[in-house]
């Protein structure tokens, strides 16, 4: 048995489906092996193919076409947000910066500050007049400073 | 056949946007069992079939893709059958699924020995050799057809399906003669 395809199989492979087999391809079908194994698993894969089950057993297509639908919104809208959150994330890196700079700058007086704090906080009970008159710029920086690292963490986490 | 896809066009944009819902469903109606049938024998299992029809469908939504026809629409739908059958297979080493019982297979005795066999013999072929046989014998897919859906060469496709169609025959015979042993 050759080791290729008949030239002829693709014609009698047409005729056969059609039902239009001239006397012709019949003498060729019945004398080529090739051809007519061609059409013997033509036959058999089309009776198989027969077995497909009804239409109403296999899956919804409204509840594929719905649960397709939220897939694209969720996808469009992740798509509409993500300038947004991409700005946020580089606002919260600008800002952290930012104010660490600030605070390299202003050291002195976060020292000092942090120095006087340390001994307010030692006289937990006695004069608490030194921690409130300091100067509230640091308290707020390091409070700032604390949030935005903070805001940044659970972004970068959030994704 | 684009018409009948009834291709949906955005208002706002005027651009293309996939499939309105009737259109899908029509186009549903008129692939979901060929594409069953061609998971069900790739696979050799039904209840696997019944998801990855599902997944097919899914994909094909979510991929938002523009069909220039009817039969482009059906072969990309193959194509991504045919991706979801490799990824089955591709997975950690599957056990050999038994062949499922079909009590809708009725006929001759002869037939329904026939039909077990194929079964039996497809599931023994390579799963390039089963896609190729069912998108060749069944859906008629041209060469060419077959090439896009497989990612093969068109020129290639002839001599793989004669290769598989030989090996399938080899087998069906071999079986047939062991029934014919036995007897």
């Amino acid at each position: 048995m050759r080791d290729r395809p008949c030239a002829l199989e693709d014609q009698i492979l047409v005729a056969t489906r059609s039902d239009g087999l001239t006397a012709e391809l019949s003498r060729h079908l019945a004398t080529c092996r090739s051809c007519s194994e061609a059409v013997s698993i033509d036959d058999l894969l089309q009776s198989e193919a027969r077995r497909a089950p009804e239409l109403s057993r296999l899956p919804d297509p409204g509840r594929i076409w719905i649960q397709a639908r939220q897939q694209r919104l969720l996808q469009a809208a992740d798509r509409a947000t993500r300038p947004i959150r991409a700005a946020e994330k580089i606002a919260l890196a600008t800002g952290a910066v930012g104010l660490a700079i600030g605070t390299a700058m202003s050291w002195p007086l976060v020292r000092s500050w942090l120095g006087r704090t340390g001994t307010a906080l030692a006289n937990i009970g006695g004069d608490t007049d030194g921690l409130l008159s300091t100067n509230p710029v640091p308290i707020i920086a390091g409070t700032l400073l604390f949030l935005v690292l903070f805001g940044l963490y659970s972004e970068l986490v959030e994704g | 056949m684009v018409d009948d896809l009834a291709i949906q066009t955005t208002e706002a944009t005027g651009r293309k946007s996939g499939l309105d819902e009737a259109a899908f469903r029509a186009l549903y109606d008129r692939t979901a069992r060929p594409l069953w049938g061609y998971i069900a024998r790739a696979t050799g299992n039904d209840s696997l079939a019944d998801d990855l029809v599902q997944e097919s469908y899914f994909r094909f939504l979510r991929a938002n893709f523009e069909p220039e026809s009817e039969d482009h629409a059906k072969n990309y739908l193959f194509r991504i059958a045919t991706n979801l059958v490799r990824d089955h297979f591709r997975g950690a080493q599957r056990a050999q699924l038994p062949l499922e019982h079909d009590p809708s297979v009725k006929g001759h005795e002869h037939q329904v020995h026939l039909q077990h066999d194929l079964r039996r013999a497809m599931m023994q072929l390579k799963p390039r050799e089963r896609e190729l046989l069912w998108l060749g014998h069944v859906e008629r897919f041209s060469h060419k057809e077959i090439a896009e859906i497989l990612g093969l060469k068109a020129g290639s496709i002839r001599l793989l399906l004669f290769r598989a169609r030989k090996k399938l025959a080899a087998m069906l015979e071999e079986s047939n003669r062991s029934v014919e042993e036995d007897s």
